[in-house]
C-alpha cells in the first residue's frame, strides 16, 4: 500500500515535470517576445528576466503609417482567403461527400497530391500566374496564392466531415422539399458549425502568418501584409537594428490570433474531432 | 387521400436485383404494413415510393397519375425515418414547419399547423426544445409530427419504432393506430416484427428476396398462409413444422408421420410434404391426429404457458397452452392437433388445399 502511494506520487510528480518543462519550451519565446518589447533602447541586450514595462517600442511602431497599413491589409487578405475557402470547400465538400459521382476518389487525391508540394517549389509558376492575372503588386495576389493551401486541407475536413452527417436528415430535407442548395444552406452549414470555424481559423492563421509568396508578390510598402512589414523593419542606420520595435511589433500580431483561438478554442477541438466518432 | 399502385416495379443495383417485380394496389385510407426479414427489400420499396431510389424499371402511380420520375418532395408524400432524422440545430417547433417554411407558407398557418400537430401529439409543452434534449419517445412524437403538418396524402412510415424499448414501443403503436383512424390517410409501414404488422394492418405485404411472398389481411396471413415462409413468418412463437408423406387411398388422403398412418380428408396432392400446426393449436392429451412425445420444458408466462416437446426423430415443437399445464419436464404425454388447424404445404413450401376446398 505505502509503495503503491509514493509510486503514484512520484508518477505525478513526473507528469508535472514534463508538463512544466513543455510549458518552458512552448512558451519561453512567447515571454521573452513580449518582455523584449518592453524593454527600451539598450536595456534589450541586458539578459534580464522581468520586463521594464516601458511602451516606447509601441509608440514607435503604432506611429509608423507603413505598419498599420500593413496590418490591415493581413487582416483583409486573411479575411477574404477565409471567407472564399469556406464557400468554396463547403460547397466542394457537399459534391464530395455527398453525391455519388465517377472519379470522386482521384478527385480527392488530386487535392492531396496538390498541398503536399513545398511552396517554394510553387512560386515560380503561381508567379507567372499571378502576372498573367493582372495580379502582380495587389492584395488579390496573395489571397489567390494562398487558396492554394488553404483549400485543399478544408475541402478535405469539411468532406470527411460532411460524410459522418446522417443521410437520413438529408433525405428528411429531400422530403420537406428543400433544393440541394437549401438543405446546404439551411441544415447542413448549421450542423457544420464547428467544422467551419476550426477549418476556417487555421486558414486565417496561415494566411496571416504566411512570409514567403507575400514577399515575393508584392513590391511595395503600402501593399506588403505584416510578416513582410516586420520583415523590412529596419533602424534609422545599417549599423542599427530595432530589436525592441519588431518585438512590439510581433507581440501586436500575435495578439489577434490568440484572442481567436482562446475565443474559437471549444469549437477548434470538437470540429477536428467530429468527423472521427459515428454521432 | 391517395391511392398507390406498383405494377411490376424492379429495383436494381448493378448486377443484383433487389425488387424482383413487385405488383401492389394500395386502396385509398389503407394501412398496408410491408414486413420480412432483413435484405428482404422492405424499404428499399417504401424508398422507391418516396422517391429516394429510383425505379429500375416497372410503374409507381399515386392517385392514378405515373409518378417514376417526379422529385419526392412533389409527390404529395410524407414520410418518418427509422431514426426520426431531426434536424439537431432547430426547436422543435422549427421542425415541424420546416417543410412549410420551405414551401413559403404565412407564417400565421405555419403557427397554426404546427400548433395543431403539437397539440394532437402531446408534444405540444417541448416546442422550444432542441431534439437532443427529448427521450426517444418525444422524438418519435416530433417525427411523425414533422409528417403530420404538411398534411399530405400519403404517409410512408420506415421502421419508425425500432429504436424504442419495448413499453414506447407499444404506446407509439397505439399512438400509430390512433392517427390512422383520425387522419384516414393511406400509410405504407415498414417494420420487421410480425406483431407490429399484425396488429396495425388492414393489410399485410410479407415480402421475400424482394418478391411478394403473400398479401392479405392479417387473419388471412395467420390463418391460410400461401407457403411456408409466411407460415413461420408470421405468428409468435413460431408455427412448428414436422415432415411426412402424403398419399391417396380412394377418397381419403394418408399423411404419414414418422411411420404412423393418419387418415386425412382428400388432398390432391401425393409426396413429401411439410405439416405445419401454430403452437396454439396443438391439444395436450388430445386431437384427431395425435403423436407421443417428452415433455423437454415449461415455461409459464403467467395467464398461459409454452410447453416445449420433443417428438419422434429428435424433433422439438412448442405447445402454447392456457393457464398453467399440469405437466413436468421428463414427462411422456400425448400431443394432437385437429385437421382443420394443420397446414400442410408440398416440397416446393407451398400450401396445400383440401380437395374442394
Amino acid at each position: 500500500m505505502v509503495h503503491s502511494t509514493t509510486g503514484r506520487r512520484l508518477q505525478r510528480i513526473a507528469i508535472y515535470g514534463l508538463f512544466a518543462v513543455i510549458a518552458l519550451y512552448t512558451l519561453f519565446p512567447f515571454y521573452w517576445m513580449i518582455a523584449s518589447s518592453l524593454k527600451s533602447g539598450q536595456a534589450i541586450f541586458d539578459v534580464t528576466f522581468l520586463p521594464d514595462l516601458k511602451f516606447n517600442n509601441y509608440k514607435v511602431i503604432l506611429s509608423d503609417g507603413v505598419f498599420l497599413r500593413s496590418l490591415l491589409n493581413s487582416f483583409i487578405v486573411a479575411t477574404s482567403v477565409v471567407a472564399l475557402s469556406l464557400g468554396l470547400a463547403v460547397t466542394a465538400a457537399y459534391a464530395l461527400g455527398r453525391i455519388d459521382f465517377a472519379g470522386r476518389s482521384p478527385i480527392m487525391f488530386l487535392f492531396l497530391a496538390v498541398s503536399m508540394f513545398p511552396q517554394i517549389a510553387l512560386l515560380s509558376g503561381l508567379f507567372e500566374m499571378i502576372r498573367w492575372l493582372g495580379l502582380y503588386n495587389s492584395l488579390g495576389s496573395l489571397v489567390f496564392a494562398y487558396m492554394i493551401f488553404t483549400l485543399p486541407f478544408n475541402i478535405w475536413v469539411l468532406t470527411t466531415f460532411m460524410r459522418s452527417l446522417p443521410r437520413q436528415i438529408e433525405e428528411a430535407a429531400i422530403m420537406d422539399g428543400c433544393s440541394p442548395l437549401r438543405i446546404l444552406r439551411c441544415i447542413f452549414l448549421p450542423m457544420m458549425g464547428p467544422a467551419l470555424i476550426s477549418t476556417g481559423l487555421l486558414a486565417f492563421i496561415a494566411s496571416w502568418n504566411e512570409f514567403l509568396f507575400a514577399l515575393t508578390f508584392i513590391l511595395t510598402d503600402e501593399n506588403r501584409t505584416v510578416p513582410v512589414a516586420i520583415g523590412l523593419i529596419s533602424g534609422s542606420s545599417r549599423y542599427e537594428f530595432p530589436y525592441g520595435a519588431i518585438m512590439a511589433a510581433s507581440t501586436i500580431v500575435t495578439v489577434p490570433l490568440i484572442l481567436l483561438a482562446l475565443l474559437l478554442q471549444k469549437y477548434i477541438v470538437s470540429g477536428l474531432t467530429a468527423g472521427a466518432v459515428k454521432g | 387521400m391517395s391511392s398507390l399502385d406498383l405494377i411490376n416495379v424492379v429495383k436494381r443495383f448493378g448486377e443484383l436485383t433487389v425488387i424482383d417485380g413487385v405488383d401492389l394496389d394500395i386502396t385509398e385510407g389503407e394501412f398496408v404494413v410491408f414486413v420480412g426479414p432483413s435484405g428482404c427489400g422492405k424499404s428499399t420499396l417504401l424508398r422507391m415510393i418516396a422517391g429516394l431510389e429510383e425505379i429500375s424499371s416497372g410503374e409507381l402511380r399515386i392517385a392514378g397519375n405515373r409518378m417514376n420520375e417526379t422529385p419526392p418532395a412533389k409527390r404529395n408524400i410524407a414520410m418518418v425515418f427509422q431514426s426520426y432524422a431531426l434536424y439537431p440545430h432547430m426547436n422543435v417547433e422549427r421542425n415541424l414547419g420546416f417543410a412549410l417554411e420551405t414551401a413559403r407558407l404565412p407564417a400565421a398557418e405555419i403557427r397554426e399547423r404546427v400548433t395543431k400537430a403539437a397539440r394532437f401529439l402531446q408534444i405540444d409543452h417541448l416546442l422550444d426544445r432542441r431534439p437532443a434534449q427529448l427521450s426517444g419517445g418525444q422524438q418519435q412524437r416530433v417525427a411523425i409530427g414533422r409528417a403530420l403538418v404538411r398534411q399530405q396524402k400519403l404517409f410512408l412510415f420506415d421502421e419508425p419504432l425500432s429504436n424504442l424499448d419495448a413499453d414506447l414501443r407499444m404506446e407509439m403503436r397505439v399512438e400509430i393506430a390512433r392517427i390512422h383512424r383520425e387522419m384516414k390517410a393511406t400509410t405504407v409501414y415498414v417494420t420487421h416484427d410480425q406483431m407490429e404488422a399484425m396488429t396495425l394492418a388492414d393489410r399485410i405485404v410479407v415480402l421475400k428476396e424482394g418478391r411478394i411472398a403473400q398479401a392479405g389481411t392479417p387473419m388471412e396471413l395467420y390463418e391460410r398462409p400461401a407457403n411456408r415462409f409466411v407460415a413461420s413468418f408470421i405468428g409468435s412463437p413460431r408455427m412448428n413444422f414436422l415432415p411426412g408423406t402424403l398419399t391417396q387411398d380412394g377418397e381419403e388422403s394418408v399423411l404419414t408421420l414418422f411411420g404412423t398412418p393418419h387418415r386425412l380428408p382428400a388432398h390432391d396432392y401425393a409426396g413429401e410434404v411439410t405439416v405445419g400446426i401454430r403452437p396454439e393449436d396443438l391439444i395436450l392429451g388430445g386431437g384427431e391426429v395425435t403423436l407421443t412425445a417428452d415433455v423437454l420444458l415449461v415455461e409459464p408466462l403467467g395467464g398461459e404457458a409454452l410447453v416445449h416437446l420433443n417428438v419422434e426423430d429428435g424433433r422439438s415443437i412448442v405447445v402454447k397452452v392456457q393457464g398453467k399445464p399440469d405437466i413436468r419436464p421428463g414427462a411422456t404425454t400425448s400431443v394432437g392437433w385437429n385437421h382443420t388447424r394443420a397446414n400442410l404445404f408440398d416440397k416446393d413450401e407451398r400450401a396445400l388445399s383440401r380437395k374442394g376446398a
